[in-house]
C-alpha cells in the first residue's frame, strides 16, 4: 500500500518544495521508502532541495516515451531510501501537458510501489495541478501567515472542490444538473462551489449525498510555513475550522513551521536542511509534522507492517 | 446543519446553553478573530455582504446573551419553542457544515423546494384516507389537519416554507376564521398552505364553502 500525499498551496514561494523535500528526508530516515515527484512541471526545483545536482533522467523521458515505465525515470538521492522523479531536464513544453499525457502519468503514478509518494505541485490552480492533487483523497496544503498566501489556499481548495463536483457529475451523466444550477445562479459554478453543492442537493438529494460522501473521503492537512515570532500561531487551526464549517471538508492542522534564515542558507549551499541544521526549532517542527503524517497514515491502514528498509 | 438565521444564539456562538458570561465573551472574541473584517483567517473567503451578515448575526447573539434580562427572555422563548436543550451541558454539534444563507432566502430557489414535494407526491398520495378526504364536497379545518398528517407534513414545516405564522395556520385548521385578519388573508394563507400539500383537488374552494362571509 502506497500512501500518496500531494503538497499544494496556491501561492509560489510558500515553501511547498522545501516541505516536500524535508518531509521526504524525514520519512526516509525512519526507514520508509519514499519517492519525491516534482510535478511543478514548468518550474522544477525539487532536485536541488533533495541534493541531486545533476539529474540524469526526468519526467519528460516518460512523457516522450524515451523510457517505457515511469519507474525507469526514478533517480536515487544521497539519502538512503529517498528517491526522486525530477523535472530538472524536462523539455520546455512540459508545462502544457496534454490531457492524455497527464492521464497516462496519473495512472503510472498510481502504480508506483513505495511506502510514501510525495507530489510537489506547482502554484496556481491550473487543471493539471488540480488533477494531480486529486490523484489521492489526501492532500497537504501549504500556506504562510500572509493574506496573499491564505487567499490562494482558499482558491485552491475551492478549485479542488469544484473539480471534484464536475468529475462526479460527469461520470454519472448529470451534467444537466450542473447547468441547471448555473442557470439559477451564475457564480455558483465559477466561484462558489458550495452553492453548487447546496443546489445539487436540493434538486437531487441522492446526487447531493453522493457528492457529500466524496467530500467526506477527503483527508486534507494544513501546514503553516514561515511563521515568525510575532505571528498568531492559531491562524492554522482557525483556517482548518473555517474550511470544515463552511465547506464541509475535513482539514486537519498539521503544525506550524517557524521561519528560519538558515533555510535560505541551506538552499543556497544546496545542502539538506535537516542534515545541516538538525537541532533548530524549524527542524524539530518538521520532524513533528512528519510524525503527524505517519500517525494519519497508520490510522488509515492499521494492519500495515512497519517501514520496510529500502 | 441549520442555516445561520435558523440557528439559536447559542449555536451561532458555538457555546452550550449553560455558558457563563465569560464563556460568552470569549466565544464572541474568538468568532471575531475568525470573521472580523481584519482577520487574516478568512481573508477573501467571504464576500463583504456575506461577512456583514455573519457579523450582524454574531453581534445579535452576543448582545442578547450577555445581558441577563434579555438572555432570560430569550431562554424563555427558546423553551416555549422547545429549542432549549434541558441538558445544559450538551454542547451543540460542531462537526457539520453551516451554510451561510438559507438558499430560499437568497432567492436562488423557489419558496417551496420542488424536489422534496416531488418525492412526497410519488410516495404518499395514493393513500385511501387521502383520496377519501379529497372526494368530499366540502373540507373542514379538521379534514385539512388529517390530510396533512396523512401526508406526513408538519404544520411547522408549512409555516417555515410559506412564511405564514404558525398561529394563523392553527386557526385555519381549527376553523377559527373570525380570528384571522380578514377573509382575503384567509384565502391567501389557505392557498399557500394547500400548495405545500402534494395533492390535486380544489381544496381551497371546498374549504371556503364552509366559511361564512
Amino acid at each position: 500500500m502506497t500512501h500518496i500525499w500531494p503538497l499544494g498551496g496556491g501561492k509560489g514561494g510558500s515553501g511547498k518544495t522545501f516541505l516536500t523535500a524535508s518531509l521526504g528526508v524525514a520519512l526516509a530516515r525512519q526507514g520508509y521508502r519514499t519517492l519525491l515527484v516534482d510535478l511543478d512541471l514548468g518550474a522544477a526545483n525539487l532536485h536541488t532541495m533533495a541534493a541531486v545536482h545533476e539529474p540524469e533522467r526526468c519526467l519528460s523521458d516518460f512523457v516522450h516515451r524515451r523510457v517505457e515505465r515511469l519507474e525507469d525515470a526514478v533517480l536515487e538521492t544521497p539519502v538512503r531510501g529517498l528517491f526522486l522523479l525530477s523535472g530538472a531536464r524536462n523539455t520546455l513544453d512540459i508545462a502544457n501537458l496534454a490531457h492524455e499525457q497527464k492521464m497516462r502519468m496519473i495512472r503510472a503514478i498510481g502504480r508506483l510501489a513505495y511506502d510514501f509518494l510525495l507530489l510537489d505541485l506547482g502554484a496556481g490552480t491550473a487543471f493539471n495541478t488540480i488533477d494531480f492533487f486529486l490523484v489521492a483523497d489526501t492532500g497537504i496544503f501549504v500556506t504562510t501567515p500572509e493574506p496573499t498566501s491564505i487567499e490562494n489556499v482558499y482558491r485552491l481548495i475551492r478549485s479542488v472542490y469544484f473539480r471534484k463536483i464536475r468529475q462526479i457529475l460527469k461520470v454519472q451523466n448529470f451534467r444537466s444538473l450542473a447547468e441547471e444550477a448555473a442557470r439559477r445562479k451564475r457564480e455558483a459554478v465559477t466561484s462558489n462551489p458550495e452553492y453548487l453543492l447546496a443546489l445539487v442537493k436540493s434538486l437531487d438529494p441522492d446526487q447531493g449525498r453522493e457528492l457529500e460522501e466524496a467530500f467526506r473521503a477527503f483527508q486534507f492537512k494544513l501546514v503553516l510555513n514561515q511563521l515568525r515570532k510575532q505571528d498568531n500561531p492559531l491562524i492554522g487551526p482557525l483556517v482548518c475550522k473555517v474550511v470544515g464549517k463552511h465547506l464541509g471538508l475535513r482539514m486537519e492542522f498539521a503544525g506550524n513551521v517557524s521561519f528560519d534564515e538558515r533555510v535560505h542558507q541551506a538552499i543556497c549551499s544546496r545542502a539538506i536542511f535537516l542534515d545541516k541544521y538538525p537541532y533548530t526549532q524549524t527542524a524539530v517542527e518538521l520532524q513533528t509534522f512528519c510524525r503527524h503524517l505517519l500517525q494519519t497514515a497508520q490510522q488509515t491502514l492499521p494492519a500495515r507492517e512497519s517501514g520496510r528498509n529500502g | 446543519m441549520k442555516p445561520l438565521d435558523e440557528q439559536t444564539h447559542y449555536e451561532a456562538l458555538e457555546i452550550p446553553p449553560g455558558a457563563t458570561p465569560y464563556e460568552i465573551q470569549e466565544a464572541y472574541r474568538q468568532a471575531l478573530q475568525i470573521y472580523g473584517a481584519d482577520s487574516v483567517v478568512t481573508y477573501s473567503f467571504f464576500s463583504p455582504a456575506e461577512r456583514r451578515v455573519i457579523l450582524e448575526r454574531l453581534e445579535r447573539a452576543f448582545e442578547t446573551l450577555i445581558h441577563r434580562e434579555s438572555r432570560r427572555d430569550y431562554d424563555r422563548k427558546l423553551r416555549e419553542e422547545g429549542l432549549f436543550p434541558e441538558d445544559a451541558a450538551t454542547a451543540p454539534s460542531r462537526a457539520r457544515i453551516a451554510p451561510l444563507f438559507d438558499l430560499r432566502h437568497a432567492r436562488i430557489l423557489p419558496a417551496s423546494p420542488p424536489a422534496e414535494r416531488e418525492v412526497q407526491k410519488n410516495t404518499r398520495s395514493t393513500s385511501p384516507a387521502v383520496q377519501a378526504i379529497l372526494g368530499q364536497d366540502a373540507i373542514s379545518g379538521e379534514d385539512l389537519r388529517r390530510l396533512r398528517a396523512e401526508l406526513g407534513i408538519s404544520l411547522d414545516w408549512i409555516s417555515r416554507h410559506t412564511k405564514v405564522r404558525l398561529a394563523y395556520l392553527e386557526r385555519i385548521e381549527e376553523d377559527r376564521h373570525g380570528e384571522l385578519p380578514s377573509l382575503i388573508h384567509l384565502k391567501g394563507f389557505l392557498r399557500a398552505y394547500v400548495q405545500c400539500l402534494p395533492v390535486e383537488g380544489a381544496i381551497v374552494d371546498k374549504y371556503l364553502k364552509r366559511v361564512k362571509v
